[in-house]
C-alpha cells in the first residue's frame, strides 16, 4: 500500500485507494478478540500472574498453609521443651568451615555464663568440635502428623551432645526457632476463621441490603455504621476479658478468631451491598428479570459468579487484619493463654523494654508477621488488579 | 494554484507494546490537510483514528508509541514535524497552533472550575496578556461559539451546562487561541442530534471566520458530507482510501467505503406495512410514569419528572412501531413499562393480545401470570457488552431463558442454542466461547437470539443499534428485518435516529419530552411530517447526500414552549393528540 505520491508532501487531491480487499463475511465469522476466549476465571489467572510480586506472595502463603499440618516435622524442638540451663540463649551460627575445611552444617556447642559487671549473658562457643547438624533424622520426643501418625521423623535435628537455637532461646531456655513455627500454626489460621465469619455475616446482610434495598438496607447501613464506630481496641480487649479463664486453648482460640470476625463483617458487608447495588443495574441482570427469573436464580446465577471474585479480594485484603489483630490481642495478654503458642503470645515476652534490650532475638516473631501480612496485602492487590480482565 | 498542505502526515505508525512483540494499531497512514478546509477521518471502532489524531498532538494512550512517519506542520509560525519534536516544543504547539476538542465534553473539562477559568488558563499558557484582556477576548470567543449569555457562561460550572452548550464550551477553549489546526475527535457524537445539526454549523462557521483547517475524526458519513472538504477513509489501521469528499462519497474506489455509504442510514428507504389493520397485539392507552422529584434535603423535593405522559398507542400483529426521540425524551421509560420492567402510573392501561386469543392486562399481572407473559415478550438491549453476563459461555446465556421456563431437557436446549446461533448468523461452533471473544455486532446477535429463545411474539429492542458501527449496524437491522418476517415477530423499536427506524418501522411515534408530538405510518412521517420538531429531527439526521437544514432544526429543536402555533406549549398544558388526516396523529389545537 503505497501513497500516491510519496515525493514531497502527500497530494491532498489526490484518490487514493487501497489494494487490501473488504470481507464483510468473514468479519461475522471471524472473534474479534480471540484472547479475551477463555472463561474468566483463566482470564483473571493469566492476568494475576503477570503480577509478579502477587503471584510470588500467592506461592509463599501457599507453601506455608501447607507446610501447617507438619510443623513438628520441620521444627527442631518440641514447642514447649525447656532446657534450664541454657536461659537466654543468644542466637548460634550455623557454620559450615571447621580450621578451613568444609564439613557441612553444623553449630559449636555454647555455654552461657552471667557477667555480674555488666549484667548480661555471654555466650562462649566451644570452637575446638563441631557438632554437625542431622537432617532426615529421628530424635527428640515423638510428634503427630496430622494426628494420625506419630513419629520421631524431623527434617533437622539438634546435633547430639548440644543443643541448636538458631534464633536463641526464651526466658524458660525453648527454642524461639521452633516456637516461631509452631505459633504459625494458631497465628495463620485464626485470620482464616475469621475472615469466614466476617464473611457469612457480610454476604448475608450485605446481601440482603442490597437485594431488598428499602428499610432492610436502611437498617442494615445503620448498623454497619454504628459496628463502625465503636471503637475497635476496646471492645476487642473487653469481649476477650470476658473469654472465661478455665476454658481450654483451642476454645479461647477459637473464640478470639469469632470475636475478630464479628467486629470485622462491616467492611465486608459495605463490599457485599454496593456490588449488589451495581450490579442489579446490569442489563444482564434486567435480562435475566425480564426473562422471569426468579430472585433466587438471578442471585445466584447470574449476581453471585459476578461479584464472588471482588468479595475474595476483598477477604484477602482482610486476612492480615486479622492476623495483626490476634497478635496485638496476645501481645497485651488478652488473646490466646499459655500453653497455647502463637506470635503474639511470644512478643508478649517482649513487653518489657529491658528485655528488648538485652535479649532482641525475643522480637524475632515480628519477622513472620510482617512478611505475612505483607504478602496477604500484595496478593490481595494483585487480586484486585486482575479482577477485570477484559480490558 | 491551490495552496501548499498545512499539515502533511506521512506513514504514521502506531504500535502498543515493547518493541519486541510490538502490535501495530495504526500503519502507513498519510493525508494532508490544506489550510482552511476539513479533512474528516472516518472509520469504524478499532479503525485507529481517533490514536492518529492523539498521535499528532502527542497524547497518546499508555503503552502506545509512534514507530514511524512525519507529520509536518506548516503555518505562520513556522515549520514544525508534530511527531519528532521535542516535548517542550509539542508544548508551544498544543492548544495554541493545534487545539483538540474531545466526544465527551463532561469529562474534558474540570467539575472544580468555572468554564471561564479554564479557557483563561488556555489563554494563559500560551499568549501572555492582562487579566482582563484575557477575560474580554474569552468573552469574545464565548459570543462567537453562539453562548446566548457569554457573561453567564463564563462563570458557569461545567455541569450547570447543556451538552450542547458544554461542546460549545470545548470549542471555545479550543478556539481562544486561534489555532491554525483544529482535531475534532468525534465532536457530536455524544449529543442529539438536533445539537449535533448546530454544533457542526458552528465548527463551519467559525473556520470560514478564521480560516483555521478542521480534522473531524468521525464515524458518521452523514455528518463528513455536510462538512468535509476532503476523506480519508481508515479501517484496521490502515488507510483504505483517500481523496476530495465529492470523489470519495460520489464515486468510492474501495469496496469498504461503498459497504459504508450503503450502510449508512437514509430516510427514504421505507419498509412496506405487513400488519393485519384490525388486529393489535398491544394496546397501550393513557401510559404515564412519573419518577418523584430529587430529595433536595430538609423535607424539601424537587417537582416531579414526568417520564412519560399519556402515551397511547397499538402495535399490530406482525407490525413495527418505532418510538423516536432525543435523550430524556422517555421512549426507554415506554419500553421498560411496557414490558412491566417497571410499574406505571395507575389508570393507564396495557393490553397484550396473545397468538392464542388470550387477553392480557399487562399492569395487573401477579407472579405467576408475569412470568407466562415474560415467554410472549422479550427485550434487546442497547448495550452488546453490558447485556451479556461475562461469566456464561454463549450456550449458556442462549439456554439460560429455556431453563428459567423449564422448556425442554438439557439436549433439546443445547440444540435450540446452536439452532438459535445459526439463526442469526454465527457459527455454532463458538456456543462454547465467553461473550468477551465477541464483537459488538457479534455480541448484539447473540444478545438477539437470546431474546428469541423462548419464541417470543413481541420483541422490544431498546436502541439496538446505536452502540453500534454504522456497517455492522446495517447488518443487524437486516437480521431484526429477517427474523420480524420469519417468525411473524411484532416490535417495539425504541431509537433516537430516525433515519434507523425508516428501513424497519411501519408506524412511527416521535416523542418528545414524555410526550408522544405525531405518530403516524412510515411513509407518511418521512413524506409528510407535521410537527415542527419532526421536522427538525428530519433536517437535522445527517445523510450523505443531503445538506443540513438548520432553518428546520432552529424552527422545532427548542424547548414545547418556541414551538410555533398550533404546536407550542407551556408546562403540563399540552394540546391533545390530534388526527390531522386519518390515521395520521398530531398534538397540536385544534
Amino acid at each position: 500500500m503505497i501513497p500516491p505520491s510519496r515525493t514531497g508532501a502527500v497530494d491532498p487531491d489526490a484518490h487514493f485507494v487501497s489494494s487490501e480487499p473488504d470481507d464483510p463475511e468473514g468479519d461475522l465469522r471471524a472473534l474479534d478478540r480471540a484472547d479475551l476466549d477463555a472463561p474468566t476465571w483463566v482470564l483473571i489467572w493469566r492476568r494475576f500472574l503477570r503480577h509478579r510480586l502477587a503471584a510470588l506472595s500467592g506461592l509463599f502463603l501457599l507453601t506455608i498453609y501447607l507446610a501447617l499440618p507438619f510443623v513438628g516435622f520441620f521444627a527442631p524442638y518440641p514447642a514447649d521443651l525447656r532446657n534450664a540451663d541454657r536461659i537466654y540463649a543468644p542466637p548460634q551460627t550455623l557454620r559450615f568451615f571447621h580450621e578451613g575445611a568444609f564439613i557441612g552444617p553444623f553449630v559449636y556447642a555454647t555455654t552461657e555464663s552471667f557477667d555480674t559487671d555488666t549484667f548480661q549473658i555471654v555466650s562462649t562457643p566451644d570452637t575446638s568440635t563441631p557438632h554437625p547438624a542431622r537432617f532426615f533424622a529421628r530424635c527428640g520426643t515423638p510428634h503427630v502428623l496430622l494426628g494420625l501418625v506419630e513419629t520421631n521423623w524431623r527434617v533437622m535435628c539438634p546435633p547430639e551432645g548440644t543443643e541448636m537455637f538458631l534464633l536463641g532461646a526464651d526466658r524458660l531456655g525453648r527454642d524461639v526457632h521452633s516456637r516461631i513455627l509452631y505459633g504459625a500454626q494458631l497465628s495463620l489460621t485464626v485470620g482464616l476463621i475469621g475472615v469466614v465469619v466476617s464473611f457469612a455475616i457480610g454476604l448475608l446482610l450485605g446481601g440482603v441490603a442490597g437485594y431488598f434495598r428499602g428499610w432492610t438496607d436502611a437498617a442494615v447501613s445503620r448498623l454497619i455504621e454504628i459496628v463502625r464506630s465503636l471503637p475497635e481496641l476496646p471492645i476487642w480487649l473487653a469481649l476477650s476479658a470476658a473469654i472465661p479463664a478455665n476454658w481450654s486453648p483451642v476454645s479461647v482460640f477459637f473464640m478470639i478468631s469469632i470475636i475478630l470476625g464479628v467486629l470485622d463483617w462491616p467492611g465486608l458487608a459495605r463490599a457485599v451491598r454496593s456490588k449488589f447495588l451495581a450490579l442489579r443495574t446490569e442489563d444482564y441482570v434486567r435480562a435475566a428479570e425480564l426473562m422471569g427469573a426468579s430472585p433466587a436464580r438471578i442471585i445466584g446465577v447470574h449476581m453471585i459468579p459476578n461479584f464472588m471474585s471482588h468479595l475474595v479480594a476483598s477477604a484477602t485484603l482482610a486476612i492480615p487484619g486479622m492476623i495483626l489483630g490476634e497478635t496485638a490481642l496476645s501481645f497485651l495478654g488478652l488473646g490466646l493463654r499459655p500453653p497455647a503458642v502463637s506470635w503474639g503470645l511470644m512478643l508478649n515476652d517482649a513487653l518489657d523494654l529491658t528485655v528488648v534490650e538485652i535479649y532482641p532475638w525475643l522480637l524475632m516473631p515480628l519477622l513472620p508477621v510482617m512478611m505475612v501480612v505483607l504478602a496477604f496485602s500484595f496478593l490481595g492487590d494483585g487480586l484486585r488488579d486482575a479482577l477485570d480482565p477484559y480490558s | 494554484m491551490p495552496s501548499a498542505p498545512l499539515l502533511s502526515v506521512e506513514g504514521l505508525a502506531i504500535a502498543f507494546g515493547p518493541s519486541k512483540a510490538a502490535r501495530h494499531v495504526v500503519e502507513d497512514v498519510s493525508f494532508a490537510i490544506r489550510p482552511g478546509e476539513t479533512l474528516a477521518v472516518v472509520g469504524e471502532s478499532g479503525s485507529g483514528k481517533t490514536l492518529t489524531g492523539r498521535a499528532l498532538l502527542g497524547v497518546l494512550p499508555r503503552g502506545a508509541r509512534v514507530t514511524a512517519g512525519r507529520a509536518v506542520l506548516r503555518d505562520a509560525e513556522g515549520e514544525v514535524d508534530l511527531l519528532s519534536c521535542s516535548e517542550r516544543a509539542m508544548q508551544q504547539v498544543r492548544g495554541d497552533r493545534v487545539a483538540m476538542i474531545f466526544q465527551e465534553p463532561m469529562s474534558a473539562l474540570s467539575p472544580l472550575h468555572t468554564v471561564g477559568a479554564q479557557v483563561l488558563e488556555g489563554l494563559f499558557l500560551h499568549a501572555p496578556c492582562s487579566r482582563a484582556e484575557g477575560e474580554a477576548r474569552c468573552l469574545e470567543t464565548f459570543a462567537e461559539v453562539g453562548f446566548p449569555d457569554p457573561e453567564r457562561a463564563f462563570a458557569a460550572y461545567p455541569f450547570e451546562l447543556s451538552g450542547g452548550l458544554r461542546q460549545r464550551a470545548m470549542i471555545a477553549m479550543a478556539m481562544v487561541c486561534r489555532p491554525s489546526l483544529m482535531i475534532a475527535d468525534e465532536p457530536t457524537t455524544a449529543l442529539d442530534v438536533t445539537t449535533q445539526a448546530t454544533v457542526l454549523d458552528l465548527i463551519r462557521r467559525l473556520q470560514g471566520e478564521t480560516g483555521m483547517s478542521v480534522m473531524l475524526i468521525t464515524h458518521d458519513l452523514g455528518v463528513v458530507a455536510n462538512v468535509a472538504d476532503s476523506v480519508a477513509v481508515l479501517r484496521q489501521g490502515r488507510l483504505m482510501e483517500s481523496g476530495s469528499a465529492e470523489t470519495v462519497l460520489g464515486a468510492p474506489g474501495h469496496a469498504y467505503t461503498r459497504r459504508l455509504l450503503a450502510a449508512a442510514p437514509v430516510v427514504g428507504d421505507v419498509a412496506p406495512c405487513a400488519a393485519r389493520r384490525d388486529d393489535p397485539i398491544l394496546t397501550v392507552r393513557r401510559l404515564s410514569k412519573t419518577y418523584p422529584g430529587r430529595n433536595l434535603g430538609l423535607g424539601r423535593r424537587a417537582a416531579p419528572v414526568h417520564a412519560a405522559a399519556d402515551v397511547n398507542f397499538r402495535i399490530l400483529r406482525g407490525g413495527v412501531l418505532a418510538v423516536v426521540g432525543e435523550s430524556g425524551s422517555g421512549k426507554s421509560t415506554v419500553a421498560r413499562l411496557v414490558l412491566r420492567a417497571e410499574a406505571p402510573d395507575p389508570g393507564g392501561e396495557i393490553r397484550f393480545r396473545g397468538r392464542d386469543g388470550s387477553d392480557i392486562d399487562v399492569g395487573a399481572l401477579d407472579a405467576s401470570g408475569l412470568k407466562a407473559f415474560r415467554r410472549r415478550a422479550q427485550m434487546v438491549f442497547q448495550d452488546p457488552f453490558a447485556a451479556l453476563s461475562p461469566r456464561m459461555p454463549v450456550r449458556d446465556i442462549l439456554t439460560e431463558p429455556l431453563r428459567v421456563h423449564g422448556v425442554g431437557d438439557a439436549a433439546s436446549q443445547k440444540a435450540r442454542a446452536a439452532a438459535l446461533m445459526r439463526r442469526v448468523g454465527l457459527p455454532a461452533e463458538h456456543l462454547a466461547r465467553y461473550p468477551h471473544a465477541f464483537s459488538g455486532g457479534q455480541r448484539q446477535r447473540i444478545a438477539i437470539a437470546r431474546a428469541l429463545a423462548l419464541e417470543p411474539e413481541l420483541l422490544v429492542c431498546d436502541e439496538p443499534t446505536s452502540a453500534l458501527d454504522v456497517s455492522v449496524q446495517a447488518q443487524v437491522l437486516d437480521l431484526l428485518r429477517e427474523v420480524r418476517a420469519d417468525l411473524g415477530l411484532s416490535m417495539l423499536f425504541i431509537s433516537h435516529d430516525l433515519a434507523v427506524v425508516a428501513a424497519l418501522a411501519d408506524r412511527v411515534a416521535v416523542m418528545r419530552r414524555g410526550r408522544v408530538v405525531e405518530e403516524a405510518p412510515v411513509d407518511r412521517l418521512f413524506g409528510a411530517p407535521e410537527h415542527p420538531y419532526t421536522r427538525a429531527l428530519l433536517a437535522a439526521s445527517p445523510e450523505p447526500h443531503r445538506r443540513l437544514d438548520l432553518r428546520l432544526v432552529a424552527l422545532g429543536a427548542g424547548e414545547p414552549e418556541s414551538w410555533p402555533d398550533p404546536y407550542g406549549y407551556r408546562g403540563d398544558a399540552a394540546p391533545p393528540l390530534t388526527e390531522i388526516r386519518p390515521d395520521h396523529f398530531v398534538r397540536c389545537a385544534a
